[in-house]
């Protein structure tokens, strides 16, 4: 199955202990990344980001164009949603149309590649297996199987062409609810098998229009030819074995269907389906086979109507199988991840399945699934390695065994293109050869790989550039040199030791730990951060062309490989005073612009407090007046005068009904014996006291009676009422000072 | 009873009585603990719930809004599994959460966004903790920390502590216990010990009213009258014997001074005799006008603009009575302004047209003296008073009144108006008014708003009758320092200045005298700025705080830039000057609130407090870092000020041992005089960390009379880098600016 690999000194020296002592620095060296991108690709498939479609070095993944915006009515919304509701149900049926229409190999799993060279097409084999209820315990069950009927099934089919309904294969089930011979039927199965059929290979050699990917068409016959010696190496550690997520025993295939059949059990939601090995050796050519219940045991049909895909078991061993000896252990993540991936180590059949009335007309059937498939965005798994098959055009294929939890939204027109790719690179053959450079780039492996998919993630790339791309944007815990080579493209391969693995993300939301930072109920700020990936090579004008030029190991010595730069504030930032982190709603608040904080204006006002020879008329103006000048800074003498009105402006009142005025005329005085204010500023300035006051009730008659009855000036407060006062004054003074910020 | 046997007894008394008095301090001061600590408590809790009321109105987002973890992957899940098999297995979701790194240690500081001027620590307020280890193996670093404080300790000297209240409340209880005994000399000890309680200053006073006679007759007093001041003092025994058991407080002498002294000042009956009633008041009294505005002018900042600033309080002083020229720009009324107006009396014209003609003999007087003096500095013609000579203004000039007997007398004038009374108030502000203000009786009238101008005009003739009989207070100006009247004109001064001026910039640089010193405002009446100057001696320029003369030699001219004096083009930039507003007007530096727009200046930010918005972080380097929020586009842009304590270098000196045993200091060098340490107070520079590589970097400018330290840019910077600064001068501007270079340890 996984092809072996070379190394350069072993092909020199077939010493066993060097062997042994290479592979383990091999491991040392690219064991811990390729596990993590294993675990951030199996998190990736548990929510995934949508990114590849965009990505410009993607293109040919693009799986959308905006062409339909223009035709966008809003009018046109409900016809289209009406137009997709269910035809009505007829009530019951007894028939049950299998319409089998690809058989796929992972293109990943080497031995089975060779397969799919040899031959284009495989006869499937449907049949349904009856067994029966025993009566005596120690008898086996016994089981009969019919041949309902076979047909031709593609092999990796290219193009999404969908069998008609009338190669479909039909079962009348009306006699299997009622019991037979007075023995009960326990179960139905069916029973699908795939033989070989003794074709010749049928690559044919089909002319390519892709121009771009003229140069890595080359000598392809060369590099299959290596290939298949080098699947004869023994003890080296097979890229696939690197790069999957699956944790690979040393299996035979009893061990892979057990593995097939646990991981069905474990994830088997929705509708149970069993995948069993078959205990009856089978003919000769007979190399796959699964089956599939019916009913269940209390007679409840299982199947339903839709697209299944079913996972193939292999009969017989392949004579190019041999143990491999070569294992990663898995981290403990894996264990989960191998469920997922259990459907994809194995080929898949897929088919579709249809119960309808006996006589119902084709032609509805064959309408339904044409226009239920192809324009209306189907949900997909995103698989582990038969993505680029699924995306080659097979029609929509559910696999039911697994929820569908990712789903990936696709557009069939685009796919042609990259159909187009595909099919090229299928004729081509095109073989990348990663070299993994270790041991302080003294020793090297070499893994050949005859498609584009990316080793550690699975994506599929479609073309070369692509792949280089990804391969260097994606995974900076490696370094990736592209080198040309006459047969075929070679890819070093280093393990970047100036990646650090530092938390990257916004660090706001390592401080809001859940809920916060990816809250969907409602709009909260964000402080913007930069995230630099540097990773500039010049841009050729523009990638039009797609040269593969641009990845050449020279440009890769001026600019640093991916290093990452985060720029703006990539950080949680603090208050000054309390510590606690500044949220981002607060992020353009400054705790500095607060000119006069609250300790200060207390000082200030105890300061003042504490002198025993200033007396109780002064201090309250001269607090007012220092509390205002805090808060609005004068620096200069030619401000005085406005901010002196402002003063007055806003303590008007308060000195007033406090009767200060003749102390606020003293500070105006003080004012002008220092020079700071002009004594035409000085009338002025009283002048406008008098106006402003003149809306506010003194207190008492005091001052502002009338100019000829000076007796009752200042007599009419007497000193304990000015005490209270001053108490009273010196609160309103406080408060005011909190009020004003 | 012997006399020796007496004594004896005063001693033990005197200290029984201490040791009591001293225990009830202590009772009540851990009271007052307690209740500081409960009225805290409520304190906080009121704050708290207004700030749970003002939360819904402030635009925030909650931290834990949801709680749910909806939108997080799971991951893996926990199950819990029993061993009973009635129980199901329970199984959660398991999240994982980031873990939060924690934060570098911080201590406390207070902010200010100004430097604050604090005075040396006399006693060492605590022993700092250092971790066990220093304790014990670096004991000799706390006992030489202890002895750079003289052995002072905060709290440390209860044992034989005595202090003015504590002294004054012995005094008073012994005397009590001794009018007592006097009374009743039978009484045993035991009985005395029992009343000890301390009597308040007036019930002590009743009772030697009272017991008068018994203390004549007890003979350790000579015979008193009520009226002599001596009537309340206790008895001679009593200080005699708390100066045998406190030799450190003084002589006998001294402390009975000291008991009078004390009693003064805790008389509430007693107005101090410094202070002025209030003149808003009931008892405003008829004071002179240096009296009314004593406090005003005692306190009063002319640098800061505040009473009794936080940085300047050691170097007030009353304020110069020169340049007010400029100030006094009243004119003498020429309209009537009422039909109360002075102008409708008789003779009122020519009293007004009389002090134009005055002021102008006056002035070509004066021209004539400096020419003869040659620099107006000798002009002191010790009869004529002063004036501020403007022809086109007029001003008051009581002495020349009596010159002229055509004047208008207050015989003069009507019955009525010479009659009116006047209060201490109103009379109060007619003598602080008439300086401002001068003749201009219509705008007095206005001011007082109790009189009108024709009272105040008959006032002002009443006053300047009194003066004749007492010396004139008030309005001692120095003649020696009025304005040059017709100096050249303005341009040409100014070039002269600058040209004398750059020559001296120029000086200053080839001086190899690096050391700067703090500016003080100079005052030497009646010196021009010469080598006597402390501005001169110190190499500072003068200022417009100075006492001298507007048009001194030394005085610095301000710049005339029309651009963004952010260039060594501009003098002010050159001399490591912030323009001042006063006198750089070209620049736009005297453009404020709405038309700050117009100023074009770069070189007032660190005035204007107009700093870039900085943010905490943990540094990338060592504790915690400042970082920039937006970007800086060039260089020598201002980030902020680095604001701090002010301290004299040898209390920097005190706190730098403990500093730098912590590794940590926030001092930083601001002249030969003055320390900044942020450690205590500070703004958030203060995080700014050290680094031979820095961003940016530190000035010491003079600003407004001060010298502040402003944080420039040293190239770019991007928004989000953390802000480092070279912590050592380099050695060029440590030439220029500090003269000791301080070690500073990284923060």
């Amino acid at each position: 199955m996984p092809r072996p690999k070379k190394s350069d000194r072993q092909k020199k020296d077939d010493i066993s202990v060097d062997l042994h002592q290479d592979r383990e620095e091999f491991l040392r060296a690219f064991e811990k990344p390729t596990q993590i991108y294993r675990f951030l690709r199996a998190r990736h498939c548990i929510s995934p980001i949508f990114l590849h479609r965009s990505l410009f070095y993607m293109q040919d993944r693009c799986s959308r164009t905006n062409g339909r915006r223009k035709l966008f009515r809003v009018n046109d919304l409900l016809k289209s949603c009406q137009s997709k509701l269910p035809e009505p149900i007829p009530p019951h049926y007894n028939q049950l149309k299998i319409l089998v229409s690809a058989f796929c190999i992972d293109p990943g799993v080497a031995n089975e590649n060779y397969l799919q060279k040899k031959y284009s097409d495989v006869e499937t084999e449907v049949c349904i297996r009856k067994s029966l209820r025993c009566r005596r315990k120690d008898n086996e069950s016994q089981q009969t199987e019919d041949l309902i009927g076979s047909m031709e099934v593609p092999v990796n089919p290219k193009s999404s062409r969908f069998p008609h309904e009338s190669e479909a294969i039909t079962l009348n089930t009306d006699d299997m609810q009622c019991s037979r011979d007075g023995q009960p039927v326990k179960t139905y199965t069916l029973v699908f098998r795939v033989f070989e059929t003794q074709d010749e290979e049928s690559e044919s050699e089909m002319e390519s229009s892709d121009l771009e990917m003229s140069d890595t068409e080359t000598s392809d016959g060369d590099g299959s030819g290596k290939k298949r010696k080098r699947e004869h190496d023994p003890a080296a550690v097979s890229l696939r074995n690197l790069t999957t997520g699956t944790r690979r025993s040393t299996t035979n295939d009893d061990t892979k269907s057990k593995d097939g059949d646990r991981s069905s059990v474990a994830s088997g939601g929705r509708k149970s389906r069993r995948f069993s090995n078959s205990a009856v050796p089978s003919e000769k050519t007979a190399i796959y086979e699964a089956e599939l219940s019916i009913f269940s045991a209390d007679k409840e049909t299982l199947l339903v109507d839709g697209e299944y895909e079913l996972s193939m078991t292999r009969k017989l061993p392949d004579e190019n199988d041999y143990k491999r000896n070569a294992t990663w252990e898995a981290l403990d993540g894996g264990r989960n991840i191998e469920a997922l991936s259990a459907m994809n180590n194995c080929p898949l059949l897929k088919f579709s399945l249809k119960w309808s009335e006996e006589g119902c007309s084709g032609p509805l059937a064959g309408l339904e699934s044409s226009t239920s498939e192809p324009d209306a965005k189907r949900m997909r798994r995103r698989t582990n390695k038969n993505l680029g098959e699924d995306a080659s055009g097979n029609p929509a294929s559910n696999i039911p065994v697994f929820p569908v939890d990712s789903v990936e939204y696709r557009k069939s027109k685009l796919l042609k293109k990259s159909n187009l790719n595909r099919e090229d690179g299928n004729q081509t053959k095109q073989v990348v050869f990663y070299q993994f450079i270790y041991n302080s780039e003294t020793q090297q492996q070499t893994e050949a790989r005859d498609d584009l998919y990316c080793p550690w993630c699975q994506l599929n790339c479609i073309t070369l550039y692509s792949l280089v791309k990804h391969l260097k944007v994606c995974h900076p815990r490696f370094n990736f040199a592209y080198v040309p080579q006459e047969n075929g493209s070679s890819i070093e391969v280093s393990v970047n030791e100036c990646y650090d693995s530092s938390y990257c993300g916004n660090p706001q939301f390592i401080f809001a730990q859940p809920g916060m930072a990816f809250s969907r109920r409602g709009p909260v700020r964000r402080i913007q951060v930069t995230d630099t990936l540097v990773y500039r090579p010049k841009r050729e004008r523009h990638n039009l062309n797609m040269d593969l030029n641009e990845l050449l190991e020279k440009e890769e010595n001026e600019t640093s490989p991916a290093a990452h730069y985060a720029a703006g504030h990539h950080r949680l930032y603090f208050h000054s005073e309390t510590v606690v982190p500044i949220r981002p709603c607060e992020f353009d608040v400054d705790s500095e612009e607060e000119t006069d904080p609250e300790w200060l204006r207390a000082h200030t006002t105890k300061m003042l407090d504490e002198f025993t020879d200033v007396n109780d008329g002064e201090k309250p103006i001269m607090k007012l007046w220092n509390l205002y000048i805090m808060k609005h800074s004068c620096i200069a003498d030619a401000q005085m005068l406005s901010t002196c009105r402002e003063f007055l402006n806003q303590y008007t009142t308060l000195i007033v009904k406090h009767s200060l005025r003749r102390n606020l005329l003293l500070h105006f005085v003080t004012l002008v014996d220092f020079g700071v204010l002009k004594a035409s500023a000085l009338c002025s300035l009283m002048d406008h006291f008098d106006e402003l006051s003149a809306g506010v009730e003194a207190p008492d008659q005091l001052v502002q009676n009338g100019t000829h009855h000076p007796n009752n000036a200042t007599t009419s407060i007497t000193e304990p009422d000015m005490a209270a006062k001053l108490k009273q004054l010196q609160e309103i003074i406080e408060n005011d000072g909190m009020q004003i910020n | 009873m012997a006399q020796s046997n007496y004594k004896i007894d005063w001693n033990k008394r005197v200290r029984q009585e201490y040791f009591s008095l001293r225990q009830q301090k202590r009772f009540q001061r851990s009271d007052k603990i307690k209740s500081a600590f409960t009225t805290n408590l409520a304190l906080i809790a009121e704050r708290l719930t207004e700030l749970s009321s003002t939360l819904p109105e402030v635009k925030a987002q909650c931290v834990n809004a949801d709680g749910s973890f909806d939108d997080r992957p799971i991951t893996k899940s926990c199950v819990v599994k029993s061993s009973v098999h009635a129980y199901r297995d329970q199984a959660v979701p398991l999240y994982t959460l980031n873990t939060v790194p924690s934060l570098p240690i911080c201590y406390s500081w207070v902010p200010v966004h100004q430097n604050f001027m604090v005075e040396d620590e006399t006693i060492l307020h605590n022993i700092p903790y250092m971790g066990d280890e220093v304790l014990d193996e670096d004991g000799a670093f706390i006992e030489e920390l202890i002895k750079n404080y003289d052995g002072k300790v905060h709290g440390d000297r209860e044992g034989d502590f005595i202090n003015d209240e504590l002294f004054l409340e012995l005094v008073q209880s012994l005397n009590q216990l001794n009018l007592q005994r006097s009374r009743r000399p039978l009484r045993n000890k035991m009985n005395d010990g029992k009343e000890k309680t301390p009597d308040t200053i007036e019930k002590s006073k009743e009772s030697s009213a009272e017991e008068e006679i018994d203390v004549v007759s007890d003979g350790n007093k000579d015979g008193e009258t009520s009226n002599d001041p001596n009537s309340n003092l206790p008895c001679h025994q009593i200080f005699s014997s708390i100066a045998d058991l406190f030799p450190d407080k003084g002589s006998v002498e001294d402390l009975i001074e000291k008991y009078k002294e004390l009693t003064e000042v805790s008389d509430p009956d007693k107005v101090v005799p410094d202070c002025t009633p209030n003149i808003d008041g009931s008892s405003a009294k008829s004071v002179a006008r240096e009296n009314a505005l004593h406090s005003f002018h005692e306190l009063f900042c002319r640098r800061c603009y505040k009473y009794d600033c936080f940085q300047h309080s050691h170097t007030y002083r009353p304020p110069a009575k020169v340049n007010r020229r400029k100030v006094l720009d009243i004119r003498a009324p020429t309209e009537v302004c009422g039909p109360n107006c002075f102008l409708n009396l008789d003779g009122a014209m020519e009293f007004t047209q009389f002090h134009r003609r005055a002021s102008m003999r006056h002035s070509s007087n004066k021209k004539l003296q400096q020419l003869r003096s040659g620099g107006g500095g000798s002009g002191s013609s010790s009869g004529s008073r002063p004036s501020t000579p403007t022809p086109s203004e007029s001003e008051t000039d009581t002495t020349e009144e009596r010159d002229s007997s055509s004047l208008v007398k207050l015989e003069d004038l009507p019955e009525q108006l010479r009659e009116v009374e006047w209060d201490g108030a109103e009379s109060t502000l007619f003598r602080v008014l008439h300086e401002t203000l001068l003749t201009n009786f219509c705008a007095i009238s206005k001011m007082i708003k109790t009189k009108n101008c024709q009272q105040v005009f008959a006032f002002a003739l009443r006053e300047a009758s009194n003066l004749t009989n007492q010396p004139p207070g008030a309005s001692s100006l120095n003649p020696e320092h009025d304005n040059i009247e017709f100096s050249p004109p303005k341009k040409k001064r100014k070039h002269r200045l600058w040209s004398l001026h750059a020559r001296r910039v120029q000086q200053k640089k080839d001086n190899s005298s690096s050391h700067v010193y703090n500016y003080q405002p100079c005052y030497h009446p009646g010196q021009p700025c010469d080598s006597s100057c402390q501005c001169v001696a110190l190499g500072n320029y003068c200022e417009k705080f100075c006492q001298c003369a507007s048009d001194c030699h030394n005085r610095f001219p301000g710049c005339r830039c029309k651009a963004q004096c952010n260039t060594k083009q501009c003098p002010c930039y050159l001399a490591v000057r912030e323009c001042d507003s006063d006198l750089c007007t070209q620049c736009g530096a005297d453009q404020f609130g709405e038309n700050a727009w117009k100023c074009s200046c770069k070189n007032v930010l660190i005035q204007r407090g107009l700093h870039k918005h900085l943010l905490q972080a943990p540094s990338d380097v060592a504790g915690w870092g400042i970082y920039i929020k937006q970007d800086v586009a060039n260089k020598n842009e201002f980030i902020s000020e680095y604001c701090g304590e002010i301290i004299s270098q040898d209390e920097a000196d005190r706190r730098g041992k403990v500093y730098d045993k912590y590794m940590c200091s926030f001092l930083f060098n601001l002249n030969n005089d003055f320390v900044v340490d942020a450690t205590r107070k500070g703004n958030k520079i203060r995080f700014a960390n050290h680094s031979v590589n820095p961003n940016c970097y530190a000035k010491v400018m003079m600003v407004n009379g001060d010298h502040r330290i402003g944080i420039f840019a040293n190239r770019p910077i991007q928004a989000g880098e953390e802000l480092f600064f070279d912590y050592r001068y380099s050695q060029s501007d440590a030439m220029k600016y500090v003269g000791i270079e301080r070690e500073m340890e990284p923060a």
